[in-house]
């Protein structure tokens, strides 16, 4: 019976559709309990705030994607953020005399130049001496918030430039309209270059290839080494703008700012429905898992929940997300 | 055969790297500190320090001989601590069952709680295929997010002295927790290579797929593996609440990167199939007496963090040097050979 057949068609289309859009489902779901449940959720102020606070995860999360993406992990994204954001701090506060205060644009450069050249480290030891990435990410972590520690002192710099500032707290306004804030304005144009990067250039396919399987990809000619020492060093240049919002958004270079926030961006990519094993998983997802963990973090905020049971709802979360993951490969097979 | 996969990497070469590591470092701080190291208190608080470190580092040891990780053992161990803690310090069991009862009933709940643990990270690692770093990830939120939810985030205080004497007194000079760890890592390092269970775990570490075709019993195996790892999360629970007389979630975060570092160093190779328990141990003396040193030497904190992750990092690029170099020995060997027959 045609009828049938097509009906079934329909309905497996369906499915597959709804499974889809699943992470979207979830945050509208979301939405609408916390805008029914609270009264402050649904106002332009909060909405926005969730968005800035958003743009420091998110952008770790792309670099996480980019390397889950090759079958790696970076678990030392927190301590990268922190250091590059101090290494920016301490170049535009007037109070820190150790080094000089320079003009904001060079002293952003070269927090973003430490942050890049540790994620290099990372992908170079890698690539090179085919260091597992967990261990050799796990060390880096220690070893950059001890670098982190050592430079500042374990001290928060503080007394930053004012023009600084701007860049974490200040609103991007074309024409005079006030728009966005400027992180937000920065998260989304790294997304967006992320996704020309992954999706319309040869380097993309290739990320892809490394993960979904290292030795075809070899043989058919990428340079595996090199693909994955530039992941790492795209995380580590992620990690430290972060690290230059954050700074610029609490007015401070915190030595422990980041503790944790590898897990926030592994949750994220693994939400966004990006295979752990690599080669499989969509950019867009993470976007998507970025805002909905942001979303509950205010929610859960919002309704007064303690800060330890916020941890205990993400690491459900991350688990059910894998799950759910295996579930639907399951059913693939 | 494990004994055989384990002798592609030559078999003492580890275990006489670490032991002349270890020479060195005694030699060093004989030569550098003299007294202020070589005295019955500072050997003694190093020897209290050790058990309680070792038994997490075993734990992480099953874990990563099968390719895996234990990042929720200090989790575990707090856990399983708290529900010690409150066993021993609850009145009405004290008033039923006599405090020597509730030591024993609270020692036995705080090891089925560590097991518990253990077998949660097994099961949601073989019968749902997470990747271990990811569920002992989770797991480790959804376990100190437990504690804290029993004890609000306070710690608890005021235990028995029956419980910390038993755990403080000395045996000719030692405490029993240290004659117990030794006794677990000989027990460990002739059974885990013999065992069946322990020959699957280490099949399994070094060649999933092999394992699989060969129809060992995975599931079961890696369950009882991480079981084990959560076991001794737990007695290592059991010598930390006795030693400091108190618990609270958070205690010994410090352990975890320690742990993974001193199996790395102990020669496990972190993708699995590879290492030794002897060899842990002997990794364990070395960062006790390191961390010793960095005390009397005054070291920062912060240059500790840095030290550590150093440390570990120098290590795994060592070890792959070495191997790619005797890797590359064994080639001109062969071809050596080959030259002669031709």
């Amino acid at each position: 019976m045609p009828d049938d057949a097509s009906s079934m068609q329909e309905s497996n289309k369906f499915r597959a559709i709804l499974w889809e859009l699943r992470i979207a489902i979830a945050l509208v779901l979301i939405c609408v309990y916390l805008s029914m449940a609270t009264d402050h959720f649904l106002t332009t102020r909060n909405l926005i705030n969730v968005l800035r606070q958003v743009s420091v995860n998110g952008l770790l999360s792309i670099g996480m994607t980019f390397i889950i993406l090759t079958g790696g992990i970076d678990l030392s994204v927190g301590s990268m953020l922190a250091f590059g954001g101090v290494v920016t701090a301490s170049f535009v506060s007037n109070a820190y005399k150790d080094v000089p205060s320079i003009n904001p644009f060079h002293a952003i450069c070269l927090g973003l130049l430490a942050g890049t050249v540790l994620g290099a480290v990372n992908g170079l030891v890698i690539s090179k001496m085919r260091v597992t990435p967990f261990i050799m990410t796990l060390g880096m972590l220690s070893i950059a918030r001890g670098m982190t520690y050592i430079y500042t002192n374990g001290m928060p710099i503080t007394d930053l430039d004012k023009t600084f500032l701007q860049i974490g707290q200040g609103f991007f306004e074309p024409w005079g309209v006030r728009l966005l804030p400027w992180p937000v304005v920065i998260f989304l144009l790294a997304f967006a270059i992320a996704w020309v990067v992954l999706y319309r250039m040869k380097f993309g396919r290739y990320v892809y290839a490394v993960g979904g399987n290292a030795r075809s990809a070899r043989i058919s000619g990428i340079n595996v080494g090199f693909i994955i020492f530039m992941v790492y060093a795209i995380s580590g240049f992620l990690c430290a703008l972060a690290g230059v919002l954050l700074t610029a958004r609490t007015s401070a270079g915190l030595p422990q700012a980041g503790v944790s926030y590898e897990l926030d961006a592994i949750a994220a990519v693994v939400i966004g429905g990006t295979s752990m094993t690599g080669g499989k998983g969509p950019l867009i997802g993470t976007l998507l898992g970025v805002i909905l963990i942001g979303v509950i973090n205010s929610g859960l905020d919002q309704l007064s929940v303690s800060s330890y049971y916020q941890q205990v709802c993400k690491g459900l979360i991350i688990v059910g997300a894998v799950m759910l993951d295996y579930f639907q490969s399951d059913g693939e097979r | 055969m494990p004994e055989k996969i384990q002798r592609r990497w030559p078999i003492d070469m580890d275990s006489m790297i670490l032991a002349g590591i270890l020479v060195a470092i005694l030699a060093f701080m004989g030569f550098a500190l003299g007294d202020s190291f070589f005295n019955i208190r500072n050997i003694s608080s190093m020897v209290s320090q050790i058990p309680e470190f070792a038994f997490l580092a075993m734990g992480m040891g099953v874990a990563m001989i099968t390719g895996g990780i234990d990042l929720s053992n200090v989790a575990a161990m707090n856990l399983s601590g708290i529900v010690l803690a409150l066993c021993l310090t609850s009145s009405r069991l004290a008033g039923g069952v006599g405090i020597w009862g509730a030591i024993l009933i609270g020692a036995v709940s705080a090891l089925l709680v560590g097991v518990a643990c253990g077998v949660f990270n097994g099961l949601s690692i073989s019968r749902f295929g997470i990747p271990p770093i990811i569920a002992t990830l989770g797991s480790m939120l959804f376990f100190s997010g437990l504690g804290v939810g029993i004890t609000n985030g306070e710690g608890i205080t005021g235990l028995p002295e029956q419980f910390t004497r038993l755990i403080n007194m000395t045996i000719v000079e030692l405490p029993p927790p240290f004659l117990f760890m030794l006794a677990v890592f000989v027990v460990m390092s002739i059974l885990a290579p013999r065992l069946t269970t322990g020959k699957t775990l280490y099949m399994y570490g070094s060649s999933r797929v092999a394992a699989l075709f060969t129809g060992l019993r995975i599931g079961k195996s890696l369950a009882l593996g991480y079981a084990l790892s959560g076991l001794f999360a737990a007695v290592s629970a059991l010598i930390l609440v006795g030693r400091t007389n108190s618990i609270k979630v958070g205690y010994g975060d410090t352990y975890q990167l320690q742990a993974i570092l001193v199996v790395v160093l102990g020669g496990v190779n972190p993708d699995g199939g590879k290492g030794k328990f002897g060899n842990i141990l002997v990794a364990v003396l070395i960062l006790q007496i390191l961390q010793n040193a960095f005390t009397l030497f005054m070291f920062t904190p912060y240059a500790k963090k840095l030290i550590w992750g150093g440390m570990l990092l120098a290590f795994m690029v060592v070890r792959t040097l070495l191997e790619k170099w005797s890797d590359r020995r064994k080639i001109r060997a062969r071809m050596a050979q080959m030259a002669e027959g031709a």
